[in-house]
């Protein structure tokens, strides 16, 4: 399965480049091939994630760190998890072992693109596209949030703070090319004169 | 006149105050003709500084109009620079290069023919335009055309390069401060020592307010450094984001506040708001009292100590407050011979003895009877006490007459303005909880007393917003009282009466050329209350928006019905407080698009795409026909990505389709698929799809492109707060890219790729749903039949989407398989008779009307909308969709109205209408689907079809039009 050709929802309609911006200021990366993103649904979602983790984040917009593993509490009977692809299929079977039939386990992947918004500038690039209020104590570093970003959904995880502000972006596939070209103009006004 | 003459005539020498950076020339042009300006300079400071003293024209009697406030708030220096009409001259930097022009005026701004139109200004009255063009009514189009040309400011020019606006920017605080003046500092600290975040909105490129330009001296020193002072404070506090060149527009609910910076709309939420928006000064009205020359004093101060221009060198200042007689010793030290008007009997002495150190003469008691001049201001006649009048010659005539509070933001959130007869002046009351109003706004215009109502302000502020404790509270309490007590002490900086006996061309509105006569005229016709005055006579309604003659309104108002003001009252304030452009409302575009895996291929192969919603789809790849050929008589490919798609699990899901379809569901067999109707509670038609028994307990089901959203929604509020059946729902429409095979060659071309399904009528008959790979792709196959012919409909990874379709279609090659888009996709439905939700149905339509009672199993139990339609079907249906075609061939419009004779003024009754038509080209006429009346709706009855003006013969016809046996589609 490895083998097919993966093609990356940020490369619709554009040359395929999969960053741009420069890391001084702020920067957009594709993380979409190399990150893959699980989705558990069920009443038992969080406990799943404890279970599986030795422990899980419990509120709302709450995220924790275990290894190169990202987990993200997105509601009382929902989670996201964001994992090397690399590992995916090894921590998906171990979800899915614990999830039984309880809980719903996807892997979603193929429906998002995942994008790094990183660099000094990433909050003030956000600000244009969102209403969210991205500094201290609003969205601590670790939190998520789902949101709208240039007037489509989003999921939103700050991972980073102060000079290596970074926030992962994962929108909906279809509009990836759109959401890549709106950052990237949001972007422009940080990188003029560089 | 060459451009260093006319860079030299006004400027002074360099000062401390000055904002200008004299190493930096510039050139600009203005009406075509070189100017020099230095760096920090506006368009109207470098203009003024080159001797140039008409701006403008005005509105309606197009008289010459020179620089007035020089702080953005009058209507007089509007110009064009570049493309960009409507500039306010005074508040924007001039540019190396920028060509700047005067607007308003034909052939030149030095000889408008239109000004004539003031000769005849006893026959133009407010409203004359409403009384005098209606007659003959023929005329009106005729009027209309030179009525246009004549009204409006400024004009876009069409083949101007579109301007680029800045994206829209959120920003938050806990305390909002509007207003960098000397209160908006001291509410910034002191909100910011109690530990909020503090956002400083300043209009001006710079912290300070009229610290900056008014002269003086604070507490031993010059009132511009201490201005600096303070705003390097703000600046180094951590907790202050100062943003400049920033104007706050409007107050709305929720904390929410608008802001403009250049091209770019801030959208600002804050707990709590400091306004320090500061206050308007408001000119007299007198004869001639919009002459160049003639402008108020915080306008004459700016460009003094701002810019380093010198308007006039023969002044008469005309005070009613110690700022005047500042600004009369401040032009005496610059060079100008002043003569002081005050109004006051008995004005500061310290500023009164400096005043006549310099030999200024100083008329105490006096005012202004009115102006004379041609081209500028060339004398003022003053009213003396004892009603002696007296002519001054001069050429720079300085108002410091009052002021009317910037109290707009605070209004837009609630606030009724009180009328304060000790102040001449409108206080505040009624604020919002959460906001707070500080300095000259309160009608306070004493420097320590404003200060100290900023500190105040500004942690009652963050206390509202959560921060500070006791201290603050202790503090709050002291200052409250010091406040009120020095409120009560305050004199007042406007006069009462601010009105000479009417006279011609007196004007009250510089925006619109309203006079005191206009005014009274008015209220003489009836429209006698603020509100009806200002829309009759369009008082307010101009760019100064009431700043600039409110006031005097008012007082005109009170003074003709015999009221006090207060009585009186102010008219509404709305957002924003200033106009500002579409293109900074509007923002950079953000219109969301959305593309399926499989975009690319669709346009390197020549789709012609079409929006479905925020979706691009190929609506067809060069000939739609043809596309619908290849699917009837071979095999085609068409991207149906877009569908909805929802992944339903647990034990109860069965239960849960009982609820949302209007069929049965318990008894879907694993590797079954099944049509479905979901109607709403009212009966009307939702949305349709398919859903396919994955396993025990796990479904898929599938939704229309359009509805897709609202079925996952609808779903789970169900779900959550009606039902808690054990079943979840997720959305997975973005996780697959989808694809139908159809036609008679679907199963060679898919075995082809499929080597481990097995593809056979018995082992995957029609309605059947499959696991299998397709080119190697993980892959969910259903076999169903939207086009009528022998289909698979293919679900992959979204990532794999291009691979999978890239290897059908080179399987498909040797047996012709073409892409097909949506229209080949519509006329393919068609001849199956399908309906599309949205398109044949309408909010309105239930499944009995809709020929769809096949699909309705009211003897269930129960499900979302039963007991709609059973009370529709009891009491009978009026109207049915069916199939028709044309007799003759003509095409019809889908929308185009089926009418019978009958009363009206065409002759012609609506009945019907149609949804759905189409040329066949495997039936080789047009058919369709059309709303008729039930009693018409049977095979065999015709009808009319009104269709671009011509009359069209239907029939009805039994759908559906194409293999009614479903031969084709099921093997």
């Amino acid at each position: 399965m490895a083998a097919l050709p993966f093609v990356s929802p940020f490369s619709t309609g554009s040359d395929g480049a999969a960053s741009t911006g420069v890391a001084s200021a702020v920067r957009l990366d594709d993380l979409t091939a190399g990150l893959a993103l699980l989705h558990l649904q069920g009443r038992g979602a969080l406990d799943v994630l404890a279970e599986v983790f030795g422990d899980s984040p419990r509120t709302p917009g709450a995220v924790s760190e275990r290894g190169a593993v990202l987990l993200a509490a997105l509601r009382p009977d929902i989670a996201a998890v964001f994992v090397p692809a690399a590992e995916s299929e090894a921590v998906a079977a171990r979800l899915a072992a614990a999830a039984a039939s309880r809980v719903t386990l996807l892997d979603v992947s193929h429906g998002r693109g995942i994008i790094a918004l990183s660099g000094p500038h990433a909050a003030a690039v956000l600000s244009r596209l969102c209403g969210l209020d991205f500094r201290e104590p609003a969205l601590p570093n670790q939190h998520a949030a789902q949101t709208s970003l240039a007037k489509v959904r989003a999921l939103i995880v700050r991972a980073g703070e102060g000079a290596a502000a970074r926030y992962l972006l994962a929108v909906n596939r279809s509009h990836g090319a759109y959401v890549w070209a709106a950052l990237a103009g949001a972007m422009e006004e940080f990188l003029e004169g560089r | 006149m060459s451009a260093e003459t006319r860079r030299a005539t006004r400027r002074l020498a360099g000062s401390p105050s000055q904002v200008i950076d004299r190493s930096r020339p510039l050139t600009f042009t203005w009406q075509g003709r070189p100017y020099t300006a230095y760096e920090g300079d506006t368009i109207a400071s470098a203009l003024a500084a080159a001797g140039v003293e008409t701006f403008s024209r005005s509105f309606k009697y197009h008289r010459r109009r020179g620089l007035l406030c020089v702080s953005g708030d009058c209507p007089n220096c509007l110009v064009r620079a570049g493309d960009e009409p409507n500039v306010r001259a005074c508040r924007t930097r001039v540019e190396a290069g920028m060509d700047v022009r005067a607007q308003n005026a034909w052939p030149s701004l030095d000889t408008d023919v239109m000004s004539l139109t003031q000769l005849a200004s006893r026959f133009l009255p407010p409203g004359f335009y409403y009384k005098t063009f209606t007659r003959p009514r023929a005329l009106w189009p005729f009027y209309e055309g030179v009525l246009r040309r004549a009204a409006g400011l400024g004009a876009v020019d069409p083949d101007a390069a579109p301007a680029r606006f800045d994206h829209k920017v959120y920003e938050h605080a806990d305390v909002l401060v509007a207003g960098g003046g000397p209160a908006g500092m001291r509410a910034a600290l002191a909100a910011a020592g109690a530990g909020a975040r503090v956002l400083l909105l300043e209009e001006q490129d710079a912290l300070g307010g009229h610290l900056r330009y008014s002269g003086g001296d604070v507490n031993g020193q010059p009132a511009h450094e201490a201005a600096r002072a303070l705003a390097a404070e703000v600046r180094a506090h951590p907790n202050v984001t100062v943003m400049l060149d920033t104007l706050v527009i409007g107050a709305y609910d929720h904390g929410w506040f608008g802001a403009v910076q250049g091209k770019r709309l801030l959208k600002v939420r804050a707990t709590a708001a400091v306004v320090a928006a500061g206050a308007h000064e408001q000119p007299l009205v007198f004869a001639n009292n919009d002459l160049p020359g003639i402008m108020l004093a915080s306008g004459v101060a700016r460009l003094l100590h701002l810019w380093g221009v010198l308007p006039g060198r023969r002044a008469v200042v005309v005070s009613a407050n110690p700022r005047g007689l500042q600004l009369a010793r401040d032009l005496l030290q610059a060079g100008c011979a002043v003569t002081v008007a005050e109004m006051r009997a008995t004005p500061e002495a310290a500023l009164v003895e400096a005043l006549r150190a310099g030999r200024v003469e100083l008329l105490t008691g006096a005012t202004v009877l009115q102006a004379s001049g041609s081209k500028r201001v060339e004398s003022v006649t003053l009213t003396l006490p004892g009603g002696e009048t007296r002519v001054i010659p001069c050429d720079l005539l300085v108002l410091a007459t009052g002021y009317l509070p910037a109290n707009g933001l605070l209004n837009h959130a609630g606030a009724k303005p009180v009328w304060n007869a000790a102040l001449n002046e409108f206080v505040p009351a009624g604020l919002r909880a959460g906001m707070f109003a500080a300095g000259e706004i309160n009608g306070t215009h004493a420097l320590a007393p404003i200060e100290r109502e900023g500190t105040l302000a500004g942690l009652q502020a963050a206390r509202f917003a959560g921060y500070g404790g006791d201290a603050t509270e202790n503090e709050i309490a002291r200052l409250s009282a010091e406040v009120a007590a020095a409120q009560a002490q305050r004199a007042p900086w406007t006069p009462a009466q601010t009105l000479a006996p009417e006279q011609k061309k007196d004007f009250v509105c510089f925006c619109e050329d309203v006079t005191q006569a206009d005014v009274r005229m008015t209220i003489e016709e009836g429209y006698d209350s603020m509100e009806l005055l200002k829309r009759y006579s369009t008082i307010s309604m101009g760019p100064c928006q009431g700043k600039m003659c409110n006031m005097a309104a008012m007082r005109l108002c009170a003074h003709h019905n015999r009221l006090s003001i207060g009585e009186t009252g102010t008219t509404t304030a709305r957002p924003p407080t200033r106009p500002v452009s579409l293109g900074v409302l509007g923002g950079r575009l953000l219109e969301p698009v959305r593309y399926t895996p499989l975009h690319d291929w669709h346009r390197a192969h020549g789709a012609i795409l079409m929006n479905a919603g925020q979706w691009q789809r190929p609506e067809h790849y060069g000939d739609p026909l043809a596309e619908v050929r290849a699917v009837r008589a071979a095999v085609g490919l068409i991207d149906v990505s877009t569908l909805g798609k929802l992944l339903l699990e647990g034990s109860q899901v069965p239960d849960l389709l009982e609820r949302i379809y209007t069929n049965r569901w318990r008894r879907l067999a694993r590797g079954r698929v099944r049509y479905g109707l979901m109607v709403n509670e009212e009966g009307v038609v939702m949305d349709d799809g398919v859903t396919a028994r994955l396993d025990d307990d796990r479904y898929y089901l599938t939704a229309t492109t359009g509805g897709a959203g609202a079925v996952y929604e609808w779903i789970e509020w169900w779900l959550q707060s009606g039902w808690q059946l054990d079943a979840r729902v997720v959305d997975v429409t973005e996780l697959y890219a989808a694809m139908n095979l159809a036609g008679p060659y679907a199963r060679e071309v898919l075995a082809a790729v499929a080597s481990d399904l097995d593809l056979r009528d018995e082992t995957f008959p029609y309605l059947g749903v499959r696991r299998g790979t397709v080119a190697g792709a993980p892959a969910t196959l259903m076999r169903i039949g939207f086009t009528g012919e022998l289909s698979y409909e293919i679900h992959v990874p979204a990532g794999y989407g291009l691979h999978v379709w890239q290897a059908l279609m080179d399987a498909g090659a040797q047996y012709g398989i073409r892409p097909f888009g949506v229209e080949a996709q519509r006329i393919l439905r068609l001849e199956k008779g399908h309906i599309i939700v949205g398109q044949d149905t309408d909010g309105l339509t239930n499944p009995f009307e809709a020929g769809m009672a096949w699909v309705v199993k009211t003897d269930k139990l129960d499900f979302l909308g039963r007991r709609a339609l059973l009370m529709s079907d009891e009491q009978g249906h009026s109207k049915r969709l069916v199939g028709f075609t044309i007799t003759g061939g003509a095409l019809p419009e889908e929308g185009n109205q089926i009418v019978r004779p009958g009363a009206g003024p065409t002759g012609l009754e609506i009945i019907g209408r149609i949804t759905s038509v189409r040329y066949s080209p495997t039936l080789d006429r047009v058919i369709g689907l059309c709303w008729l009346p039930v009693e018409m709706a049977m095979p065999g009855r015709t009808f009319t079809v009104r269709a671009r003006g011509e009359l069209l013969s239907g029939e009805v016809v039994a759908t559906p039009f194409y293999d009614p046996e479903e031969v084709r589609l099921r093997g």
